[in-house]
């Protein structure tokens, strides 16, 4: 189960966010164990509820057969025993035994407890369904009905029926069971128009079954499950309420007795016979606790989704330390020649994810070069690790994913070998990312600009008017109107184009001198794309700032880049200058993607082509080239070893043996 | 190039413009989702009320049994039980009956209770400032405790961090939520009051004297409070603009305080009005455990006697409690986050 789930997800896409839903927990299920360990494993707590319920199950089945004769044994000449070897827990004030009593107000409380969440699951479903079949307009009435019973404490409600009813077991069952009701009535309603929305359900409709029919054939089987995860909290509710209504003297009357009476009494002695008290309260809590637990689990094993397992972490994190050591710096050749203005270098990235059988690379090797002023590209399908790699020199990867380089420096300066301060001071004044989805990557709840300033006022110690007029400057690069306005303004105010120039204009008050793209332009649509390029076109061009652009969209690199890589399953397979790498491609990979976009396939009369097959699996290495499987030109040597980066000219590498012994024949 | 036209002044709450024109209300009724959602709140508001009204004046006409007899016993004579059904308005005609007792509740006049035979609305008025006192207090301590709590354990636990410190979190949440309030608070008054003569148990007013009993209702809540807070903040965490937050290396105290403390805020106090309404009901219990002169306690002991005017009187008033206050925690939140405003304008509409 675990390689499947980690498999499909991996397949599905790799690209940050996904990547650590790829680690989820199911990942890491040790192998091997006994199923029901496994389920211990994945939710003790439910194990131990459902054993503990089915004890006091038992116990209200037997309790009152073994114990309930001795419960009712009057003792006139032991009253209120606190503890002895004939009564362990104490007397009551007429020397009855509390052991006993306890013991067999097991049934009593039980039953009590069912009859009210019985009360309230028909009248609450009856009522329920009832509104849920109703037309649109009554409907919505009746939700409201039920909204509006529902925002008064069950207990209110439970009082006033009491008032009608009469005090006593029959009248505090009826109560706390309608109190209940409006919840289970919301319950029922939503999950009935919600199943009824189904489709299945509609084509039973148009053939022409019943509504009563609809109802038993249809709806409950698809309720039912939901329906007894929250009767069992309604339940362990009922017993705690019921047992209050004791205690206030409107519940269970004497002779009769079920835990709260036994509980109200022996508060009234409690210095005396504290056991009398304690014994009844415990028994409460403890049925209390096995119905929560048992309905969680129940609710967990229905859920998958919600299955946690921190103890897998740490397994993992185990295996992946061992592997980590294997695990040797990586040594990949150099990317091109080094140049003076350099103010990123990186070189072996590798994006590691750690699972069950150690270390899954979804980057394996890259390398890159940016110096001040220039435009680089990253192109490449999803999946092929373009967001991880910017994502790992942003030192903002998410959990679990980790990231090894050979070298990582900034402005010059190693980031590995900074204290953690120096590094967070460094990323913050020097570099800077643009995310791709601008409406979930700003605070909702903060305001322009005070997202706009935090960064500045803390790196550059800006007073809080010096960092406003930088924002207004900056809003004004990139051509926010009224900007003023603006920064008065919460993100859900603007549209998308303008949220997308805003994260731009935020990360241009770190004065950066390089900044992290991550598909700025993706959600966007054309017009509002040009503005973005042209925004970008500008920083680079006034502030000489670096731009690593990532896309997977050839029409924005041949725009704005001077550079491009291309990626494929992890790694470089080509790199070039934007003439070069767009006239004449080199890689057959690199081919296939200028092949399938119409304005840049070479020759107006060529058809267009998609490239056939699909990208490996995330973290799946291949002994050979990765695109061997899709590849035109594969021959024998591509499916047993790697092509490494190779330079075909003074800017151009290219990772494929086809291409290199063309030796860069094209141009 | 202006950037006017792409604001999307609709979705502007407040800030939106009522703009000019021939039918200007017209158009500020449409431009003003919150002037639209307040009066929409403000009418459904009264509705509520009316009809706790006539749940109240209905109780005791349709119980079961005669109500005169149930109070008086069933060895009273029939002239007595005539003469309280004729107070009771047993024997008029119901509609008329209903103008007489709703023309009584609008001038808060319910009539005297059967057993102190003080008019209900004195007997009322004595008991409401202690009931807003331990409710406040109440809720206050769950909303600081909760949140507190559950943001502090959210940030430490977050990816997968300490795993014990999840567990015993979970556990003890899970106890501290499932004691029900007379036994939290039977428990604490033992401990504190008797055991160490600390706080004052029961008492007319003392300042200290709300302190346990607050204590009380707060615990299981704010133990609640905190596991939903944990888990909001655990997904508040995995946002995107948290990660925007920390590309900015702003540090954790501003990234937590700032960027994931207001988001988790909005829905905690969207469960401000669930909180203030469940600790109504585990007053009610409460108040009798600790004497406190509060609504609840009013109300069992009125439940417990039959005493029908007082009975009416608690039950509405502590409902239309629960009603504005839960109208009120709407509208804040919907100050507090213009989003859900509009949202809830365009949905109730």
């Amino acid at each position: 189960m675990s390689e499947e789930g980690l498999a499909a997800a991996a397949q599905a896409d790799v690209e940050a966010a996904d990547a650590a839903a790829a680690a989820s927990p199911r990942a890491g299920d040790p192998v091997g164990s006994h199923p029901v360990l496994r389920a211990f494993r994945r939710a003790p707590g439910g194990v131990i509820g459902a054993v503990m319920f089915s004890l006091l199950v038992a116990l209200a089945i037997v309790g009152p057969i073994i114990w309930g004769h001795r419960a009712t044994i009057e003792n006139f000449g032991a009253t209120y025993v606190n503890h002895s070897a004939a009564h362990p827990l104490g007397t009551d004030s007429l020397g009855r035994d509390i052991l006993s009593r306890t013991l067999s107000a097991t049934r009593l409380t039980l039953e009590l407890g069912l009859a009210a969440v019985s009360i309230s699951a028909l009248v609450g479903f009856g009522v329920g369904t009832l509104a849920a079949s109703l037309p649109p307009r009554l409907r919505s009435g009746a939700r409201r009905v039920i909204e509006i019973s529902l925002s008064f404490p069950p207990i209110l409600l439970a009082l006033f029926f009491v008032a009608m009813i009469g005090t006593g077991a029959r009248g505090a069952v009826i109560a706390i069971g309608l109190g209940a009701a409006p919840g289970f009535a919301r319950l029922a309603e939503n999950y009935a128009t919600s199943v009824g929305a189904k489709e299945f359900v509609a084509s039973a409709r148009a053939a022409g079954v019943g509504r009563g029919r609809l109802m038993g054939r249809y709806l409950l089987p698809n309720m039912a499950e939901p329906l007894v995860v929250a009767g069992l909290a309604y339940f362990a509710g009922a017993i705690i309420d019921i047992s209050g209504l004791d205690y206030l003297g409107l519940g269970v009357q004497p002779p009769s007795y079920d835990w709260g009476t036994l509980l109200t009494t022996g508060v009234q002695a409690i210095y005396e016979t504290p056991y009398a008290a304690l014994a009844p309260a415990l028994m409460i809590m403890v049925t209390g606790m096995s119905i929560v637990y048992l309905g969680e689990a129940l609710a967990r094993a229905l859920n998958p989704r919600l299955w946690t397992a921190s103890g897998h972490a740490r397994w993992w994190r185990r295996r992946a330390a061992t592997v980590e050591a294997l695990v040797a710096a990586a040594n990949e050749p150099g990317a091109g020649r080094p140049r003076e203005d350099d103010v990123l270098v990186v070189e072996g990235l590798k994006v590691l994810l750690p699972t069950a059988e150690g270390e899954r690379a979804l980057v394996r090797g890259v390398s890159l070069r940016l110096a001040a002023g220039e435009v680089l590209g990253i192109v490449g399908e999803t999946g092929s690790g373009k967001t991880l790699t910017a994502l790992s020199v942003a030192n903002l990867l998410p959990h679990p994913l980790r990231s090894r380089a050979a070298r990582m420096d900034l402005a010059g300066q190693s980031l590995a070998s900074m204290s953690r301060r120096r590094r967070a001071t460094a990323l913050g004044t020097t570099l800077a990312m643009i995310f791709q989805d601008p409406m979930s990557s700003m605070n909702p709840a903060a305001r322009i600009g005070a997202q706009l300033t935090d960064g500045a006022r803390r790196h550059r110690s800006l007073s809080r008017a010096q960092a406003r007029s930088e924002a207004l400057v900056r809003l004004g690069e990139v051509r926010i109107g009224d900007a003023k306005r603006a920064l008065r303004r919460y993100p859900h105010q603007f549209s998308g184009g303008m949220q997308q120039r805003i994260m731009i204009a935020m990360g241009l008050m770190a004065r950066p001198r390089v900044l992290l793209a991550d598909e700025p332009t993706t959600a966007l649509d054309v017009t509002v794309q040009a503005q973005v390029l042209a925004v970008l076109r500008e920083i680079k061009e006034k502030e000489n700032t670096a731009i690593v652009l990532i896309t997977h969209n050839l029409g924005v690199i041949n725009q704005l880049c001077d550079r491009v890589l291309v990626m494929y399953a992890g790694l470089v397979v080509e790199e070039g200058t934007r003439e070069r790498l767009l006239r004449h491609p080199a890689h057959p990979y690199t081919q296939g993607l200028l092949a399938s976009i119409p304005e840049l396939a070479a020759g107006g009369g060529e058809p267009l082509r998609a490239i056939p097959g699909r990208p490996p699996a995330a973290g799946h290495e291949p002994a050979g080239c990765a695109f061997a499987p899709r590849c035109p030109r594969v021959f024998d040597r591509c499916r047993a070893e790697q092509p490494q980066l190779t330079a075909i000219g003074p800017e151009e590498r290219v990772a494929c043996f086809a291409a290199v012994a063309d030796g860069g024949a094209a141009p | 190039m202006s950037a006017e036209p792409e604001l999307a002044g609709a979705r502007g709450g407040a800030a939106a413009p009522a703009a000019g024109g021939r039918s200007r209300l017209r158009e500020a009724w449409k431009g003003a989702p919150l002037v639209r959602f307040l009066l929409r709140r403000l009418g459904s508001l009264v509705v509520v009320v009316w009809v706790v009204e006539i749940a109240t004046f209905l109780m005791v006409r349709v119980m079961p049994g005669d109500p005169a007899r149930e109070v008086l016993g069933p060895h009273a004579s029939p002239a007595a039980v005539a003469a309280l059904r004729h107070q009771l308005g047993l024997d008029r005609p119901l509609l008329s009956e209903y103008i007489h007792y709703t023309s009584g509740a609008l001038s808060l006049n319910f009539g005297s209770s059967f057993f102190t035979h003080l008019p209900v609305s004195a007997e009322l008025q004595s008991r409401i400032g202690p009931e807003i006192a331990l409710i406040g207090l109440a809720v206050a301590l769950i909303l600081v405790v909760g949140i507190g709590t559950g943001l502090v354990v959210g940030a430490l636990t977050a990816e997968q961090k300490h795993p014990l410190l999840e567990r015993a979190f979970v556990l003890v949440t899970g106890l501290a939520g499932s004691v029900p309030g007379y036994v939290a608070a039977t428990v604490l008054a033992l401990l504190f009051s008797i055991t160490f003569k600390l706080l004052p148990v029961a008492g007319d007013t003392p300042a200290d004297a709300v302190i346990l009993p607050a204590v009380s209702i707060a615990l299981p809540q704010a133990a609640l409070l905190a596991r939903i807070v944990r888990v909001e903040t655990l997904g508040v965490l995995a946002q995107n603009y948290v990660r925007s937050a920390r590309s900015k290396r702003l540090g954790a105290p501003a990234i937590y305080l700032r960027y994931a403390l207001p988001n988790v805020m909005t829905a905690a106090l969207t469960l401000g009005g669930t909180i203030f309404t469940q600790s109504i009901g585990s007053a009610i219990i409460v108040e009798n455990v600790f004497a406190w002169p509060g609504l609840g306690a009013l109300l069992t002991q009125s439940v417990l006697r039959l005493d029908f005017p007082v009975i009416e009187g608690a039950a509405l008033l502590l409902a239309v409690i629960v009603v504005v206050v839960n109208a009120l925690v709407d509208i804040g939140v919907s100050l507090v986050d213009p989003r859900s405003a509009a949202q809830r304008g365009l949905e109730l509409g």
